[in-house]
């Protein structure tokens, strides 16, 4: 053998160099190509270690589970159950990752149940300390780690939590930020919103969102603290109040909405002016006539108009003519016009003198009026 | 023969089938399972059952043409569509298709035992 491989070092001596080099990348690739085999074959095995046992705790605790959530137990069958179950998943070198396919098992289990079964699978989490491992989640885990824990708890509905949760909602982190918003909304209601009062960091349009969409359960409800959220130092804050006033039909901080108009965000401005209209807040109409003047900012501009339209009498119908017959702006003609027509003033729309509109308004107009469009 | 009921279950999720099967088998119904559309005509052409329960989203065969399979080939036993689908669209669809009850996920277990009896009652006049 020794002399074998003598003879392939002199053999690859005398080669020119241009084949030792070929000879040697060739060697290299085989060596590389080795190494990443034993890679996906180790994590292939441990992949399939894993499911084994993934599959394994599976088809022991599914029986159990089933007998606890659909069947009628009193309280010595469900202690036995838990016991059960925790002997199941114990293990030295194994429990957390146990107790994470237990996890994510009930909450499939509570994702596609409901009624009697539901409150029975909360229980089971409780017991069998499914809760306290995600506190612990929450309280030592990386962000990522941290925003499942939360999205779990509010899964569950671990009411419980709640002031724990709350302790997130202006995380540094945007994601478990949002995850804790959204899990104190759903905790604890209206009342859990107050984490907004004090909140810093911008919350994002999906982010009002989702919060919207779990606070659509109080519409009929006052929300007291849409006041000081409406003169928040977060435009975002400002921005989500306002879509809340105009969502869950919140008249009470109407009158908010008069100085708002003159928000230094335009954004701010744009939800303020959607919100009057929603809101049917006529008694702003004045302040309508201030901001068009001092904003210079067309979308803005083109909202004013269209709000004039729908809270505003014969003066307003004025205005819009005198707007569509001057401006040269294309978005505020059309906009003078189509809220014209939301007036019901097709007799305004009608009744411009020869040579008295452009070119372009007298399209605007006929393209209003068409009834086909 | 038994004078249980027989109930097919058709659902592509195992954790969701097992549970359906528990809880009516349970229930005192002889309970049989399919992974898919196709699995549930085959096991339909060959046995009888009184009451289909299918979800929708399935591989192969979905729920809507499976429904719409079995009333073509004037099979009688009911059919419940359980899904996560909660949309007008689908409930319409299924209606339309000849389903003859609707739930969506996540659902009742006793919801859906109460519901069963019923279509069972009704299937019986």
């Amino acid at each position: 053998m020794r002399q074998f491989l003598i003879d392939i070092y002199y053999f690859l001596l005398a080669l020119e160099p241009r084949y030792k080099i070929v000879i040697i990348l060739v060697i290299v690739l085989l060596i590389s190509a080795a190494v990443m085999v034993s890679i996906v074959l180790r994590e292939r095995s441990r992949k399939n270690s894993i499911e084994n046992r993934e599959r394994r705790i599976k088809r022991q605790v599914e029986p159990i589970i089933q007998e606890v959530v659909f069947t009628e137990q009193d309280a010595s069958e469900f202690k036995d159950a838990t016991k059960k179950i925790n002997r199941i998943v114990d293990s030295t070198l194994y429990r957390r990752s146990n107790m994470n396919i237990l996890n994510e098992l009930i909450l499939y289990y509570h994702r596609n149940l409901g009624g009697e079964a539901f409150a029975r699978l909360e229980n089971l989490y409780r017991e069998i300390g499914l809760k306290q491992m995600t506190l612990e989640n929450l309280r030592n885990g990386e962000w990522h780690v941290r925003a499942k824990a939360i999205n779990d708890l509010s899964t569950m509905r671990m009411g419980e939590t709640l002031f724990e949760v709350l302790q997130y909602t202006d995380a540094d982190n945007v994601h478990v930020r949002n995850e804790a918003q959204y899990a104190a909304v759903k905790l604890g209601g209206k009342k859990a919103m107050s984490f907004l009062n004090d909140l810093e960091s911008p919350m994002s349009e999906w982010q009002q969102i989702r919060l919207l969409d779990q606070s659509r359960k109080f519409e009929y409800e006052l929300i007291d603290n849409i006041g000081p959220w409406l003169q928040s130092k977060n435009d975002s804050v400002v921005i989500f109040a306002l879509i809340l006033m105009r969502h869950l039909n919140q008249y009470h901080e109407r009158g908010q909405l008069q100085k708002l108009l003159y928000h230094r965000n335009e954004k701010v401005q744009e939800k303020a002016i959607e919100t009057a209209i929603e809101l049917a807040y006529s008694e702003c109409i004045e302040n309508l006539y201030e901001v068009y003047e001092l904003t210079k900012n067309i979308r803005v501009k083109a909202i004013v108009l269209k709000a004039m339209g729908e809270l505003g009498g014969a003066k307003e119908a004025g205005h819009l003519r005198e707007v569509l017959t001057s401006t040269k702006e294309y978005e505020l003609a059309m906009a003078s016009a189509k809220a014209l027509k939301r007036m019901g003033r097709h007799d305004v729309l009608t009744s411009y003198r020869e040579n008295e509109l452009s070119e372009n308004g007298e399209n605007i107009v006929k393209h209003v009026l068409d009834d086909r469009i | 023969m038994s004078d249980k009921a027989k109930i097919l279950i058709v659902d592509d999720e195992p954790l969701i089938r097992d549970a359906l099967a528990f809880k009516l088998t349970k229930d005192g119904y002889d309970v049989d399972t399919a992974e898919d559309g196709e699995k549930a005509i085959q096991k339909i052409e060959s046995e009888e059952y009184h009451i289909i329960i299918s979800d929708i989203m399935m591989p192969f065969i979905s729920g809507f043409e499976l429904v719409k399979i079995l009333k073509e080939r004037g099979t009688d036993a009911p059919v419940l569509m359980l899904t996560s689908l909660n949309s007008e669209t689908a409930v319409l669809k299924a209606f339309d298709l000849g389903a003859d009850d609707f739930m969506t996920k996540p659902f009742s277990p006793n919801e859906l035992s109460v519901r069963i009896k019923k279509l069972l009652k009704n299937s019986k006049k």
